[in-house]
């Protein structure tokens, strides 16, 4: 289990607009590309050789299944977010506070209920 | 001798930007509740005369991540950039900036070390929406040099209420001590009841709304223990994930360090949000 793997994977896909687009249009390529890249890297130069997924959170990030996601205990600001916002990116309607954009709120909030409030700690 | 003329506690929530860009007429009834009470607050610190403001809000996984999450952290820059592309991207707010006062920074954080807050610091703080909605409401002009904090009540462990109360304290104390003659306002900022990302997400009532009255009531009766007390990080949790971001209105009532002269939980279709004065040189007068 690493939750601050998936969450560095959420934090660091949501913050590039270049990278969501990838994870939106390729996820199973974009997840297993970052893993090895983004993900085992400190820095520029420094590369971080302990961290790696779960097969169940390289699965669930690769299938865009918020429900398992938030089930495994990512950090649910994060997974919201880079949720809506792809959302937001394939359909130009949906502005903040639309009906599209309540929509996949309650849509998000149902998927996620069933799993109560699993441990987000790191 | 500088003083804190002013100190006050107002919303953040982003939503508050797109839901005031058409016609004041089209505004749906909370967001005309919202307007109104924000120019209250614009007004009251108008009067207060302040030269400068601290402004304490909570950065959303804008900057700060779990690689080098600091508890507490003061920006010293002389201007700071603010709005991060998602929040323009989810939100529409534009980005902005905002002046800094370096010097300001540098001597309450040197006051803030000596006085055993080991507050972090920032050369490169952009400010995400948690600071810029509350100037939005309280200082429009976005022409007073700020101080910006932010703490940490997203990623645990996070401090526990009684250090947000403690950093308050000393932080008025630090402010107090500056050797030239400063008017200085504290803004903070948090949420009530809500459950961003989790399985309340988006509810169109309170989430808690016995809980909300207990701790801005505290804050009403300036019993801070009580306030600390009743927001600890388990019961927070139990109403939802983002309900920690109550914690930085306590910063607030630890520099006040006197009951709230205005305390207010002001419900809506959505989660509550808390409008909160206090007076501080008004209640030392006395």
């Amino acid at each position: 289990m690493s939750r601050y793997l998936v969450d560095k994977f959420l934090y660091r896909t949501l913050r590039n607009p270049a990278a969501r687009q990838e994870y939106s249009a390729d996820p199973v390529g974009y997840v297993s590309n970052w893993e090895s890249t983004v993900g085992a890297s400190l820095n520029e130069a420094e590369r971080l050789t302990t961290l790696s997924f779960t097969d169940e959170e390289r699965k669930s990030l690769s299938d865009v299944d918020f429900g398992r996601i938030f089930a495994g205990g990512a950090h649910p600001f994060l997974l919201w977010t880079l949720m809506v916002v792809i959302e937001m990116q394939r359909d130009s309607d949906m502005l903040a506070r639309s009906p599209k954009y309540l929509e996949f709120g309650r849509k998000y909030a149902e998927g996620v209920r069933v799993f109560g409030r699993p441990d987000i700690s790191t | 001798m500088s003083s804190v003329v002013l100190v006050l506690g107002v919303p953040h929530n982003p939503f508050h930007y797109p839901l005031t860009r058409g016609p004041a007429e089209t505004w749906d009834a909370d967001t005309q509740r919202m307007v109104k009470r924000g120019e209250e607050m614009r007004d009251r610190l108008r009067q207060a005369q302040p030269d400068a403001l601290v402004v304490v809000g909570n950065d959303h996984f804008n900057q700060f991540f779990m690689d080098n999450m600091p508890a507490f952290l003061m920006g010293k820059m002389s201007a700071y950039d603010a709005i991060f592309q998602t929040e323009t991207a989810e939100f529409g707010m534009p980005p902005c900036v905002i002046p800094g006062d370096k010097a300001l920074s540098q001597s309450l954080l040197g006051a803030l070390l000596e006085r055993g807050v080991d507050m972090a610091f920032s050369d490169e703080f952009k400010l995400d929406h948690s600071f810029v909605v509350p100037l939005q409401f309280v200082r429009p002009e976005l022409d007073l040099p700020v101080v910006p904090i932010n703490t940490n009540n997203n990623a645990p462990p996070l401090p526990p209420a009684s250090r947000f109360v403690e950093v308050g304290r000393q932080l008025r104390a630090a402010i107090d001590a500056l050797d030239d003659d400063r008017r200085i306002a504290v803004i903070v900022s948090g949420h009530l009841a809500a459950d961003v990302g989790g399985h309340h997400h988006f509810a169109d009532h309170s989430l808690d709304p016995e809980w909300e009255e207990t701790v801005i009531g505290a804050l009403r009766d300036g019993d801070l223990e009580a306030a600390a007390q009743h927001a600890s990080f388990e019961r927070m949790l139990q109403i939802g994930y983002t309900t920690h971001q109550f914690l930085p209105f306590l910063v607030g009532a630890g520099v006040a360090g006197v009951p709230a002269v205005h305390a207010e939980v002001m419900n809506r279709r959505a989660n509550s949000v808390a409008w909160l004065v206090w007076e501080p040189q008004y209640e030392a007068e006395q």
